[in-house]
């Protein structure tokens, strides 16, 4: 047999009492031994579903209600539970998502390495303790026999997935099902963890199946790939020609949404594909409307300075101060921008980016350093009127739309908050008009008015913050990762958004993320940070095309390149 | 598709009743207490107009139809049909009148605790650090005394009275709803909507009350359901001691507290009925507290 696994017109769906939901139709993919396939789409394809249905884990109510999956010839697709328990581990591997919850936490990593081995392979005794340190030599954790007796949290997220990997290979699988192996892991980690598999997959001969809503991951280690739009596949083929020369146009508008890190456009290219395209709404004449009144005139200060900027978390508690134990978040930052501009603060989880955020915005107290605002000092003056005044004028936009909104509250309830507490607007029905307004021009229409958060998409659901955070006429927007947590077709519309705000209202924007590429298209000058201290401050263009620290050339390395991969395909 | 958020707080009442009575419709022991709880509070809402006679109206009570068996005649033409106690009074009536004091002793005493436990929850959620450390220990303290033994104290103290069994009651119970207040609005206080109306610049109690407090309080329905339970039955227990409610204004309790000396000359029925009425109400409310804890656990799928 030469496909390893076939998959052929599978539908699977999730009955429920509302009606039948359809989450796969018709999919038809194939994957031979030693091929990496890749799976891309975005949430809600059904990409997961698939990689559930070929080992049979569907989530009750789902079922494979047509179609076949073949594995080696043999439809497995049919097998009772007792049958298919064999095929997993032994010959189906699995990689989960969060390696944090894929591991028992009470057990040491090496008792669930010979718990899977014991259970998958026909090794007694001593043999299967060998088998388990070569393991986790194979996937590069040093000191296996020693760290054979930690437990999954005294690991780092990467340790801990090159461990599910390990318990992955255990049983010597044919084909491994990796379900956004590295979605929650730095970019630097990212890219070990998935050299790691590529190398693994070519010296085993494994098929891999990759599944996973980022291209960049595909570019790096597939070699065909399938997209998938709204449960079925819209395209298949080898990935340098879907890269380079994609038919479908869905393929079309996602791989052109996907923010370049080569060159900088005025704004992103929205993927219009979805949903029937854009809506479009009444937008407010800022100049006539009470959301322009407040744009100020030229002033000589600069919008943020701030200066020596230090910020401590006790990691260790302890009564007596020399026994406690410190964690400097923020090392002594400085940095200041101008009124208007778009100011980029990027670096990895824990570089003390969101904690300088919070500083700024008042949420923690700083240890020293000082903050000022349009040249007022802000910095641990929480009751001072002066103070509260110029930190109205500061507001954020979170990272997570599905927590930064009050689930209680209806929408316009929400957004008209700070209008009716500060008594902005002349009236009630007044300020009902303005949050109508303010809906409608960050595209959500004022039909959402009564609505509760629950109804909204995460996409929509950040334009209700945005609304909220506009409802108190800042000055300042700081934007903590603002789509890190939606796909890349919404991202482009809320980046959007968010150019032409700045653009309207003449806004100082301080934008955070660890996202390179988006950073180039968002800002016109960006800090670089690591460990809480900055590396490097520089125009955008400057960074990109001429970086001086060695972090930042570091990072600018990992950002995948799909204009590279004619070159691999050259050189494997 | 449970909770439709977002109707009106009457119908969401009216539909939350009958969605709790059909969806105990496939089990049987849920769907009879559901129906007994109806009719107990319609008892003792109603009782005036339920019960055959008003056991406490000394002009009509009287001696002569003292221990009467269940079933048997009563002086005036009534049937007794759980019979009469010493003095005269019938059973059922005084059941029936027992279980209004005992239900608004309930009822009561766990609003006002609700209301206490609720305030310092949510303060110690909100501003942490020692003041929740400081409040949480006062809690700790009064958790781990034993209940019956606090009121008991309390009400020697206090004396007889609905009120002060009231207040006795409260002052057991406030502790459990400010720790799981607290437990709950503590996860809700680290999440972005908070640190958003942080942002907005709101005041520190309009934070509390208006985005912190309708998020924490759904630990609250089905805590609040069982805590009556229990209360009823301290209150019971207190009552058949003694140190409860007056005679004037008898509970549950002490109705079977009086039947006691019966019991072995062969009038069981004024112990029996009370006792098996306290049964029904304590079984069937925790019955229906753990059907509501089912229903609004959003994994419930259909």
């Amino acid at each position: 047999m030469n496909e390893l696994l076939e998959i052929v017109g599978l539908d699977v769906s999730f009955p429920s009492q509302r009606g039948t939901t359809y989450a796969v139709r018709d999919v038809s993919i194939n994957v031979k031994p030693g091929e990496v396939l890749g799976v891309v789409g975005e949430s809600g394809a059904g990409k997961s579903t698939i990689g559930n249905a070929v080992i049979n884990l569907l989530e009750p109510p789902g079922k494979i209600t047509n179609g076949k999956v073949l594995f080696q010839g043999e439809n497995i697709s049919s097998l009772d539970d007792k049958e298919m328990r064999n095929i997993r581990g032994q010959k189906i591997g699995m990689i989960f998502q969060d390696p944090l919850t894929s591991l028992n936490p009470l057990m040491t990593i090496g008792a669930q390495l010979l718990e899977t081995i014991t259970k998958t392979t026909k090794l007694v005794g001593d043999a299967v303790f060998k088998k388990a340190i070569e393991l986790l030599e194979a996937v590069g954790i040093e000191q296996p026999e020693v760290r054979f007796f930690a437990y999954p949290h005294e690991f780092s997220g990467g340790m801990r997935q090159r461990v599910v990997i390990a318990l992955a290979l255990a049983g010597d699988p044919d084909l491994v099902i990796a379900d956004e192996p590295t979605t929650a892991l730095d970019v630097s980690i990212q890219e070990q963890i998935l050299e790691l598999i590529r190398v693994l997959c070519r010296e085993r001969k494994l098929g891999v199946i990759i599944i996973t809503h980022d291209i960049g991951v595909i570019a790096n280690i597939a070699d065909r790939v399938a997209v998938m739009y709204d449960g079925s596949v819209v395209e298949t083929g080898k990935v340098h020609q879907i890269l380079t020369a994609p038919k479908h146009q869905y393929t079309k508008s996602l791989i052109a949404a996907v923010p370049r890190g080569d060159i900088k456009f005025k704004r992103f290219k929205s993927v219009d594909y979805i949903e029937g395209g854009k809506q479009s709404y009444k937008s407010i004449d800022v100049d006539q409307h009470w959301l322009g009144e407040k744009v100020r005139k030229n002033s000589t200060d600069k919008a943020i300075f701030i200066e020596g900027l230090n910020k401590e978390f006790v990691i260790k508690k302890a009564v007596f101060e020399r026994n406690r134990v410190y964690l400097k978040a923020v090392k002594d930052v400085s940095f200041s921008v101008e009124e208007g501009e778009s100011f980029g603060l990027v670096g990895e989880s824990g570089s003390g980016k969101s904690t300088i955020a919070r500083l700024i915005v008042g949420l923690s107290k700083v240890d020293r350093g000082s903050i000022k605002i349009f040249g007022q000092d802000v910095a641990n003056k929480r009751k001072d009127q002066k103070v509260i005044a110029a930190q109205r004028d500061v507001q954020m936009i979170f990272q997570d739309p599905y927590s930064s909104l009050n689930a209680r509250m209806r929408v316009q309830d929400i957004i008209a908050e700070p209008i009716r507490y500060y008594q902005t607007a002349s009236s009630d029905s007044e300020a009902l008009q303005i949050v109508g307004d303010l809906l409608d021009h960050v595209g959500l229409g004022s039909t959402a008015m009564l609505k509760y958060p629950h109804e909204f998409s995460g996409g929509q659901r950040q334009r209700i913050s945005i609304a909220r955070a506009l409802a108190s006429r800042p000055k300042i927007l700081i934007c903590d990762e603002p789509t890190s947590a939606l796909d890349v077709s919404v991202q482009a519309h809320i980046l959007n958004l968010l150019k032409d705000l700045q653009d309207e209202l003449r806004l100082t924007m301080l934008f955070i993320s660890h996202d390179l590429p988006v950073i180039r298209q968002m800002c016109d000058r960006v800090a670089v940070m690591r460990h809480g201290a900055i590396c490097e401050i520089a125009t955008t263009d400057n960074l990109f095309d001429a970086p001086n620290h060695e972090y930042s050339k570091h990072l600018l390395n990992l950002i995948p390149r799909m204009e590279s991969v004619g070159k691999k395909e050259l050189i494997s | 598709m449970i909770e439709k958020e977002g109707t009106s707080d009457k119908s969401l009442l009216t539909f939350f009743y009958l969605k709790v009575l059909f969806a105990n419709l496939s089990n049987p022991m849920a769907f009879i207490s559901v129906i007994l709880l109806t009719l107990i509070v319609g008892c003792a809402i109603f009782a005036p107009f339920i019960a055959p006679t008003d056991p406490y109206d000394l002009s009509v009570v009287s001696i002569l139809d003292g221990r009467l068996a269940p079933g048997e005649e009563m002086f005036d033409g009534t049937i007794a049909w759980m019979g009469t106690d010493g003095a005269g009074r019938d059973v059922l009536s005084a059941i029936i009148y027992g279980l209004r004091t005992s239900l608004i002793v309930a009822i009561s005493s766990a609003l006002i605790a609700l209301s206490i436990g609720i305030f310092i929850g949510l303060i110690a959620a909100f501003y942490g650090g020692k003041v929740d450390s400081f409040l949480m220990r006062i809690v700790d303290i009064q958790l781990s005394f034993p209940a019956i033994l606090v009121a008991l104290v309390l009400l020697a103290l206090l004396g007889k009275g609905v009120d002060k069994v009231i207040i006795a009651l409260v002052v057991v119970q406030w502790a459990v709803y400010a720790r799981t207040v607290r437990a709950a609005a503590t996860v809700e206080r680290h999440k972005e909507y908070i640190e958003a109306a942080s942002c907005l610049g709101l005041s520190n109690s309009r934070i509390i009350w208006k985005h912190l407090l309708p998020n924490s309080i759904s630990p609250l329905i089905v805590l609040a359901t069982l805590q009556t339970a229990h209360s009823i039955s301290i209150e019971a227990t207190l009552s058949f001691l003694g140190v409860g409610v007056p005679i004037t204004e008898p509970s549950l309790g002490s109705l079977i507290s009086n039947g006691f000396d019966f019991i072995l000359s062969g009038a069981y029925w004024i112990t029996f009925f009370p006792g098996v009425m306290l049964l029904a109400t304590v079984a069937s409310i925790n019955i229906l507290g753990d059907q509501i804890r089912t229903i609004l656990n959003p994994r419930f799928t259909e």
